[in-house]
């Protein structure tokens, strides 16, 4: 899943053992830096890579690492942050709680539903339960592949539709809002078909930005 | 106190864009800050164009490309793209006008 970003990975670890000990200390300091910035994990490699680049070469004209970057470290890393898709913790957890508050409300719809035997409500629940599922999958492949899109807007968004979706449908019906723990076994099979469904579409994405990154820049 | 920090930061995509246009898939960053300061950007460093690159590169204006340098180590080439030749035409007739406009307002009584 991950074989480009830790080939990139593998081959940081290669060039900075080669560079000297003193420019491998100053590096060091910039990369916890940027670390901070709380950057997707492919851009912060691919960055880590770039700024190797910079201490190879500040290596071989005798510059240190700061005469290469020419400002203060901090700004520096925080001008480089501004310019790539950055992933916040408090946007993960947001997206999380969505997705629970998604699949809470679609349950509290499911239940009274399919004791009337609704097929039409089982078709729906099966929409809404896969993007709920497909939100989380694509926000897992942002944070740990990095993304062309930035999740904070647009798996948020879809995921806050689905939320006030499910529960709209819920209070429309009239029936009781009140979620239960324990889930009917049909429910288990839902949810098992639409993981299923989910892991497809992640391996999908993920081939796709596999090739979008090859496309990109990196070139092995 | 006069920013000129403010002004340069409009400026530089622009010019960055001229000289990697100019050097065809030639250009690293070094390269690019260096060309800069022979402009007479005494100040710039290759750090500071590092974001300005990265904003070309996410805009689809420049490609970057991983190849040995002659001198050894991987460098990072950069080749303009077509939007970034539409985006640098933009710069240069703006450029024409904004400076053309400036020096009628500013040096009037020259």
């Amino acid at each position: 899943m991950f074989g480009i970003v830790s080939k990139l990975n593998t081959e940081n670890i290669d060039r900075k053992n080669r560079l000297s000990a003193d420019m491998k200390i100053e590096l060091e300091k910039v990369l916890v830096c940027l670390k901070k910035q709380n950057i997707a994990k492919t851009e912060y490699i691919k960055t880590e890579r770039d700024l190797i680049t910079m201490a190879e070469e500040a290596n071989l004209s005798g510059e240190s690492l700061n005469d290469r970057l020419g400002e203060d470290m901090n700004i520096w890393c925080k001008d480089v942050a501004a310019e790539i898709p950055v992933t916040g913790m408090f946007e993960h957890f947001g997206v999380g709680i969505q997705t629970l508050c998604a699949v809470l409300a679609v349950e509290a719809f499911v239940r009274p539903v399919k004791i009337n035997g609704t097929s039409f409500a089982e078709v729906t629940v099966g929409v809404l339960l896969f993007m709920s599922i497909y939100v989380f999958a694509v926000t897992l492949i942002n944070t740990y592949i990095g993304s062309k899109f930035k999740p904070s807007v647009l798996t948020t968004g879809i995921n806050f539709g689905v939320t006030i979706l499910a529960a709209s449908i819920s209070i429309e019906l009239g029936k009781s809002v009140k979620t239960t723990v324990l889930l009917t076994m049909n429910f288990y099979v839902y949810i098992l078909i639409l993981i299923g469904v989910a892991v497809v579409v992640q391996i999908m994405l993920v081939k796709y930005y596999n090739k979008k990154l090859k496309q990109d820049n990196v070139k092995f | 106190m006069f920013d000129k920090s403010q002004l340069m930061r409009g400026t530089l995509e622009g010019c960055i864009l001229g000289i990697i246009a100019e050097n065809a898939g030639t250009s690293y960053g070094y390269q690019v800050a260096s060309a800069l300061q022979e402009y007479g950007f005494s100040k710039v460093k290759e750090g500071t164009i590092y974001p300005l690159l990265l904003r070309l590169e996410r805009k689809k204006f420049i490609i970057a490309e991983y190849k040995p340098s002659t001198v050894g180590p991987m460098r990072k080439y950069y080749t303009i793209m077509e939007d970034g030749e539409k985006c640098l035409e933009e710069f240069k007739q703006s450029w024409l006008e904004v400076s053309a406009n400036v020096n009628k307002i500013i040096f009037k009584g020259e």
